[in-house]
């Protein structure tokens, strides 16, 4: 039986305007309208979010399109994260509290105390190198670890608040490795069970095969490196974005080669990633 | 000229892919592998400053830490600058030899394949948007 289509779908030898205009004298639609038209415009966040829609998810869309290439250097920020903001460093702030405390009971001069916070906090400030923006925003941590002076609060409210802080950024760091390379399986993943035409599903899939092994591989080839040449934070920066474009060429290489030489090859029904993709 | 010159290095392309992958696969089950006395004695300070501590701690990159002391095993000199040249001591006979074939391997696998890759991308760019 033949169901009557109630909602114009995007046909792609038609104007936009025409099809979803609907004072336009042009407006019809032509008698095998397809469904999923397999040259029309791309689906980018989920086939149930309307074309016309898809600006207001575009947040969503990029990162679907690019989650296998942000896995390595997300999971560099958050687990460095993670591990910058152990028990040991964040000690670090506490012994502040702890030396005002001392220097309140007399137990230290303020010339002392002054020094010694200083210290723990040029210590605090190298070890987490420039996470520091990202952790106290436009502040030095200078400026954020410091005793309250107003009244009605305790003297270390500052840090306390501050301490609090860093401890949940350091809990969610632990995982964001776990979770980043998750959601970028995920994501892919979603992308080919979304995907109807199998060239396509097989392109995504060489894609993220070869993006994430290379992306793997140069992570392994900067480490070989810095066993011998130890490098500054910048350099390191500098060499994850060399590693992330290397990912992302050998993507865009993978997908070239099996469009134009390897369309007759399956692999994503003979992988089996179809029955765990649907 | 035709694109067609272009499909058996895109093969060897795939090729060198696919060993890649594998030893991916070899470097993950070699990382439960590696001495932990090696990792104790060395993977801390002076030898690793607290941002290196911290980044190979975290997964993925605890998994990369491996090869680092797979390196030092194998060419004992390349911890000269950290003064790692004794950490090889506390490696088995069995993990120095597969470290040397292992990174070998990869240095040659992943060299050709990004070398490779890279005239590949230019050809197909090229093809793609100046040959009729």
């Amino acid at each position: 039986m033949a169901v009557p289509s109630t909602a114009p779908g995007p046909v792609a030898t038609t104007s936009y305007r025409s099809i979803y205009d609907p004072v336009s004298a042009h407006f019809q639609l032509p008698p095998t309208a397809p469904m999923c038209p397999k040259s029309g415009p791309e689906a980018f966040v989920l086939n149930d979010v309307p074309a016309q829609d898809e600006l207001d998810f575009w947040m969503l869309s990029w990162l679907a399109h690019n989650s296998n290439y942000l896995v390595i250097p997300g999971s560099i920020v958050a687990g460095t994260q993670g591990n910058l903001l152990s028990g040991g460093n964040i000690r670090l702030l506490e012994q502040v509290g702890d030396l005002y405390a001392q220097y309140k009971s007399g137990g230290i001069t303020q010339n002392q105390y002054e020094y010694r916070r200083r210290l723990l906090l040029n210590q605090f400030k190298n070890n987490i190198g420039p996470f520091e923006r990202f952790l106290f925003g436009s502040k030095t941590t200078h400026e954020a670890i410091r005793i309250a002076r107003a009244g009605g609060v305790p003297a270390t409210a500052n840090i306390d608040h501050h301490v609090d802080h860093l401890k949940r950024l350091a809990s969610y760091g632990k995982y964001g490795g776990y979770v980043l390379t998750g959601v970028g399986v995920a994501a892919s993943c979603m992308q080919i069970a979304d995907t109807e035409d199998r060239q396509k599903k097989n392109e995504i899939f060489v894609e993220t095969v070869a993006s994430t092994s290379v992306g793997l591989a140069a992570g392994f080839a900067v480490t070989l490196f810095l066993v011998s040449n130890p490098v500054g934070w910048g350099t390191a920066l500098v060499i994850a974005a060399g590693s992330a474009a290397v990912s992302y060429g050998s993507g865009f290489l993978a997908r070239t080669a099996y469009t134009t030489f390897g369309k007759e090859v399956d692999f994503v029904s003979g992988a089996g990633v179809d029955s765990v993709c649907r | 000229m035709s694109i067609e010159l272009l499909r058996y290095p895109t093969y060897l392309w795939a090729a060198l892919l696919v060993a890649l992958i594998v030893w991916l696969v070899v470097m993950f089950v070699m990382h439960f592998f590696v001495p932990k006395r090696m990792l104790e004695t060395y993977f801390k300070e002076p030898y690793f400053s607290r941002s290196e501590i911290a980044v190979f701690s975290a997964f993925p990159f605890n998994y990369f830490r491996g090869i680092m002391f797979m390196r030092l095993a194998g060419w004992p000199e390349s911890g000269k600058k950290r003064g790692l040249t004794e950490a090889h001591k506390l490696a088995p006979g069995w993990f120095r030899v597969a470290s040397r074939i292992l990174i070998k391997f990869f240095v040659v696998i992943f060299a050709a394949l990004l070398i490779l890759g890279a005239f590949l991308i230019v050809a197909f760019l090229y093809f793609e948007n100046f040959s009729n």
